[in-house]
């Protein structure tokens, strides 16, 4: 099923490189580790991104209840839908969209606090993901606090559906070879990472030839 | 400069050298008092006609009035009711401060409505009430009229909540005694202020009896010798009851002290009334009454105080529900045995610091706008935020 774009959030604080979203815990619709999402940059434009680190920060009020034998599901239900405790969303910037076209670079300015943040839908994932000749990926590699292998699987499981579900059936096989080729010096993480795409898209066949 | 340390260090030594001898001499009141307790706690009539007597000597007499049960009774913890409305309010304000560049003040009160027995995701309200000026027709505002505006609105808040609950019995709960706290003041005009917040508060008190609530105020950690007083008043003789101000026998002895050994988990005391200044105001059903309550484990008691009215406490079914909900609340809380509904309109009502300053800009712009000339932060407030400050 072709997925839609929805908002996921609003920005809490951000940079070039990146920037965290904050939005209320929901089970319905939370936003998924490696999925792309993007964030108004101007009128008409928007940075992109890679969701890297989910956290939902606790509380004293959280830790308390935690004790308890057995928590009401009244009580569960009041803190995840009224209480201000935010999940938050580290996002990695990996390119933007200046006047319709995408660019596999960082983007020229950071996103704006409160702005709104979108999970990206198939047609938009696929219009990033093969733009360009997967030049999005480095800034993934380069970044040694990353956990790199398994944020790749996710994101290239995401992907690839996304791009299947618009036709692109050999898009996972190319985003595979492109990643041995830019990793081809780097064997250890070659290996994590082609492990790791093992596990995430076990019909795909992986060679490192 | 820093504290003075070494100074303290020698108060604290001197000063805790005679705290084990007053330690002692305190256990051997408490174990007078609670005697006194036993040997009175069939004497109700006894002690409610001495109450009385007392009190036309000197109205600002404050003691708990005995009622039916014996005064050293201990009641079980009922069950939970499967379904009710519970509904909790808390107020928060912003004093007005001559120091501040605009003269306001704001009272914010937060309440919330739990669903006993159901999954649904309970209600959240805030109100929040904006008073820009010095003073009104009314007087000048003083944290006495804050403060009373705050606890009338709580109170008028729980009353339309509860108009529009749709479960029965409808439970409501304020942080702090019932009764209202003011009407000492010898200023007029806030003692008109306090006559006219105290009707206010009683209508509002009205509308929660005639919709049949169990409405209570609960205090933590009560500090309180309402009871220790009535014994006072016991072991006084008739003729020196006009010297009662200056009689305190069991000074030093609490409630606590009385009730802590015999209540277990979950326990209530016996009911009684207050009899106070102001208790005459709260009339017929309203008429203030009070019991104490275990809401601690058997190894780690903990007692607290509930206030509530009349028709409350003369009703059983109402009185063992919120008897019941009491408790409940305060298991969900864990180790900090404090109801939970009441901590989260706690958490609704409180105002932070940066939402103080962040209002405060809002009235500064928008007064600006309107080309109305606004006052400068006095020098005192300006040199305390003053940033960076890591010594003094």
């Amino acid at each position: 099923m072709e997925e839609q774009t929805y908002q996921i959030g609003r920005l809490l604080r951000s940079g070039i490189t990146g920037f965290v979203a904050g939005t209320k815990v929901l089970v319905q619709e939370a936003p998924r580790f490696g999925a792309l999402v993007r964030a108004p940059l101007g009128e008409n434009n928007s940075i992109y991104g890679l969701i890297y680190e989910i956290n939902i920060e606790d509380d004293g009020l959280v830790r308390q209840l935690v004790t308890t034998d057995s928590v009401d599901p009244s009580v569960i239900a009041d803190n995840r839908e009224n209480r201000n405790v935010p999940m938050e969303m580290s996002v990695l910037a990996v390119g933007y969209r200046s006047s319709e076209i995408i660019h596999h670079l960082l983007p020229p300015r950071a996103p704006l606090s409160l702005d709104l943040i979108w999970r990206c839908s198939d047609e938009e994932v696929a219009a990033f993901t093969n733009a360009g000749r997967f030049g999005y990926l480095r800034h993934l590699l380069r970044n040694p606090d990353l956990p790199v292998s398994e944020l790749i699987a996710a994101h290239v499981q995401q992907a690839q559906a996304a791009n299947r579900a618009l036709g692109n059936l050999d898009w996972g096989q190319r985003a595979a070879e492109e990643l041995i080729a830019l990793l081809r010096d780097d064997y250890t993480t070659l290996m994590q990472v082609l492990g790791a795409l093992a596990d995430a898209l076990p019909e795909m066949s992986l060679s490192n030839e | 400069m820093p504290l003075d340390f070494l100074s303290l260090k020698k108060q604290i030594h001197d000063k805790a050298a005679s705290a084990p001898e007053e330690m002692l001499r305190l256990d051997e009141l408490r174990r007078k008092a609670r005697q006194i307790l036993k040997e009175n706690t069939k004497k109700q009539d006894f002690l409610r006609a001495k109450v009385e007597q007392a009190a036309k000597l000197d109205s600002f007499l404050r003691c708990a009035v005995p009622q039916r049960e014996d005064l050293d009774s201990a009641y079980p913890l009922p069950l939970v009711p499967d379904s009710a409305t519970l509904i909790a309010a808390d107020g928060s304000q912003i004093m007005p401060s001559r120091h501040e560049a605009v003269t306001y003040f704001l009272v914010n009160v937060g309440a919330i409505e739990m669903q006993l027995g159901s999954h649904k995701v309970p209600s959240t309200y805030v109100h929040s009430d904006l008073h820009i000026a010095e003073y009104s027709a009314q007087g000048t505002f003083t944290e006495e009229f804050v403060s009373l505006e705050r606890d009338k609105e709580e109170r008028t808040l729980l009353a339309e909540l509860a108009r529009k609950a749709q479960t029965s019995p409808i439970i409501t709960l304020t942080d702090g005694p019932l009764e209202l706290w003011g009407g000492r003041s010898r200023d007029r005009e806030e003692e008109s202020h306090f006559v006219e917040s105290l009707n206010e508060y009683l209508r509002a008190l009205e509308t929660l009896h005639q919709l049949g609530a169990a409405t209570a105020g609960y205090v933590d950690k009560p500090r309180a010798d309402l009871v220790v007083r009535t014994l006072e008043i016991a072991l006084t003789p008739q003729g020196e009851l006009k010297d009662l101000r200056q009689k305190h026998s069991l000074r030093g002895v609490t409630d606590t002290d009385l009730f802590l050994p015999l209540l277990g988990s979950g326990q209530r005391s016996a009911l009684f009334a207050i009899q106070s200044q102001l208790a005459p105001k709260y009339a017929g059903p309203l008429a203030l009454h009070f019991f104490y309550l275990n809401v601690g484990t058997e190894t780690n008691p903990w007692l607290v105080r509930v206030e509530l009215p009349a028709w409350v406490a003369e009703n059983d079914g109402l009185l063992d529900s919120l008897h019941a909900s009491l408790v409940a609340q305060c298991k969900i809380m864990g180790k900090l045995s404090y109801p939970y509904v009441l901590h989260r309109a706690h958490e609704l009502a409180v105002v932070s610091h940066e939402e103080r300053q962040q209002l405060t800009r809002m009235i500064l712009a928008e007064l600006q706008v309107r080309g109305v000339g606004v006052g400068r932060v006095s020098f005192k407030q300006a040199a305390k935020e003053l940033p960076g400050r890591t010594r003094r």
